[in-house]
């Protein structure tokens, strides 16, 4: 008997507050429709109560997102010129003070509560959604793998040299990829993942086989090669070579006389890949230099043709091997470290901050 | 009357939540960087307490207490205070957005806060009544926003002092923790609760 009473008492008072819950979302903390105006010409009617994002991809319209909307990333940012509430804690920490008080907001954190004014970089409205699969899978280093993905829908992608994608591998859960592939080729993108312990989705992608479908949304980013005649300067470490493959094969293709140099730097000859064919290229092409170097390796290592790997870290090569005072653009990716030490050093070298270009992973 | 306010005062200063029991430690931990969040942590706490309290103790001694099924407290309370939560959270986020900013981002976090939980249990173990425990839950919420507001204050004086590398940045806050329960020991002599 008692039994039966507890078993009533329990799940009675859990059809209570579900009920309850369910009343209050009905009829009581109900939101009208309000219209949020998207660089001063655009004009959407969405249901309040949701993220500047979510109610932005109801109409096609892609805000970059690379931690899946927990606020960490900051790429999801947006202008808001009427409608600005208070900012969040989480918004306070992730964008300068100067950013907030312009009126500069997380789009996966603000929330639409009445009519808005919005304003957004004007290439996120061309940014579109693709249906792609997976062509061919190549392991380029005991944690590297290379994803070559067919595009099925749309057929083709127009990007910039050094731009990136967000894939949505687990639904919500968003990451950025620089595009490793060439601008020529635009039926189909690379993408060059490494592997992080524990990573949600580079583990998932990891396990993506042959012939699996990804969705992605692109392109994005202002980390793109300018046109102009300055030598540049890409700097790489780890992964981050992926966007520069782009990057020189623009310059050397299309960008006639420009010169460009590579320094990528790894921990050992293990974690480098692609550079027997960034060596070969250094006797094709009189204007491209190549300058690995490793930083947990203590002597300095000579590969069949000759050509020799430092030790050290990047920042050291290119201290070393960078001419001073040379008209210079630069383009780094790779961790957050290795770019800041980088960048210091480019300064010294006398690169202009206004044209170092950088992508943290 | 007396009786109230004694309750109130001790629930407040020796009988602190936070450092007399030292309940609720994950968020007085990791959300007192900055004064900011950390009051608007404590004010989410306090009024969380204040109404699940009431509730808890409304179905403990007119449905559980009737029945005999006591012993079903715990996981009732559990159920009450996630609910609860729950309903707060949307109705603050839908008409106080000003509210919502301040403290409403913080309820999530509440659901599982242990003082949340403790609070329920102690109220039954030293039977209070109604009033009574309507005030030992409102000092009790009062006591933990003053705790973690006073734990922020002492971490931004902190960031200018440069603790042990090896205590880490929980490990020197929760011996910050340690000193203040001390200070707070000494409020003992005053109140007779
Ligand atoms: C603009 C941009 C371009 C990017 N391009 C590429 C690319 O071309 N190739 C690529 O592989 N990645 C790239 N990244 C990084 C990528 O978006 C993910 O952050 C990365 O793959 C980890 O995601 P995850 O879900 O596997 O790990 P998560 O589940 O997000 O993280 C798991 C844990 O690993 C930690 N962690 C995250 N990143 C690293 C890291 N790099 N090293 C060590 N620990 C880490 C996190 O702090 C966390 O504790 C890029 C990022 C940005 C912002
Ligand atoms: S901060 Fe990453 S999506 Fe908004």
């Amino acid at each position: 008997m008692t039994y039966l009473f507890s078993l009533m008492v329990m799940n009675g008072l859990i059809v209570l507050i579900l009920v309850l819950l369910i009343l209050i979302k009905r009829y009581i903390a109900v939101y009208d429709d309000y219209s949020v105006t998207i660089n001063g010409d655009m004009e959407i009617t969405v249901h309040g109560g949701q993220t500047i994002v979510s109610s932005l991809t109801q109409s096609k319209i892609f805000l970059p997102s690379a931690c899946g909307g927990k606020g960490t990333c900051g790429l999801c940012q947006v202008k808001v010129v009427e409608g600005l509430t208070d900012p969040l804690s989480i918004e306070e920490a992730v964008l300068p003070y100067k950013d907030i008080i312009e009126g500069k907001r997380l789009g996966c954190q603000t929330k639409v509560r009445g009519d808005m004014k919005i304003e957004v970089p004007e290439e996120y409205l061309s940014v579109k959604e693709y249906r792609g699969s997976i062509s061919n899978i190549v392991t380029l280093t005991h944690d590297i793998n290379r994803f070559d993905i067919d595009l099925i829908e749309p057929k083709e992608i127009d990007f910039k040299s050094g731009q990136y994608v967000v894939v949505e591998p687990i639904p919500g859960e968003t990451r950025a990829y620089s595009i490793a592939s060439i601008r020529r080729r635009r039926e189909k993108i690379s993408l060059e993942v490494k592997k992080i312990p524990n990573g949600i989705c580079s583990t998932y992608l990891h396990a993506l086989k042959e012939k699996d479908e990804l969705n992605f949304y692109g392109p994005y980013g202002d980390f793109y090669l300018r046109k102009n005649d300055h030598k540049v300067v890409c700097v790489a470490g780890g992964v981050g070579l992926a966007p520069m493959k782009s990057i020189i094969d623009e310059v050397i293709n299309e960008h006639q006389g420009r010169r460009v140099e590579l320094y990528y730097g790894a921990r050992t000859i293990d974690d480098m890949y692609d550079y027997e064919k960034y060596i070969s290229m250094t006797g094709k092409h009189e204007n491209f230099k190549f300058y690995p170097a490793l930083s947990e390796v203590e002597e300095v290592l000579h590969h069949p043709t000759g050509f020799v790997f430092d030790t050290g870290f990047i920042n050291n090569e290119i201290a070393s091997k960078l001419k001073n005072g040379d008209d210079c653009e630069a383009y780094l990716c790779g961790p957050p470290v290795m770019i800041d030490f980088s960048i210091q050093t480019l300064r010294d070298k006398g690169v202009p901050e206004e044209r170092i270009f950088y992508d943290k992973f | 009357m007396k009786m109230l306010i004694l309750i109130f005062f001790a629930s407040i200063l020796t009988n602190n939540i936070a450092l007399t029991y030292f309940l609720g430690m994950c968020p007085f931990i990791a959300i007192s960087k900055n004064t900011k969040a950390a009051s608007g942590m404590g004010m989410a706490v306090t009024y969380v307490m204040v109404i699940t309290a009431i509730v808890n103790y409304s179905i403990y001694s007119f449905v559980l207490v009737p029945m005999g099924l006591e012993y079903l407290s715990f996981l009732i309370f559990i159920i009450v205070i996630a609910g609860i939560v729950q309903v707060l959270e949307m109705l603050v986020e839908r008409f106080f957005p000003v509210l919502y900013v301040s403290f409403g981002i913080f309820l999530p976090l509440i659901t599982v806060n242990c003082a949340i939980l403790g609070l329920s249990l102690f109220m039954i173990l030293r039977d209070y009544s109604f009033l009574e425990m309507v005030f030992y839950s409102l000092g009790s919420g009062l006591g933990w926003w003053l705790a973690i507001v006073a734990m922020a204050g002492l971490r931004r004086t902190l960031m200018l002092s440069e603790p042990l590398e090896s205590l880490g940045d929980a490990g020197i806050t929760v011996i910050l923790a340690g000193f203040m329960a001390l200070g707070f020991f000494g409020f003992s002599g005053i109140l007779p609760v």
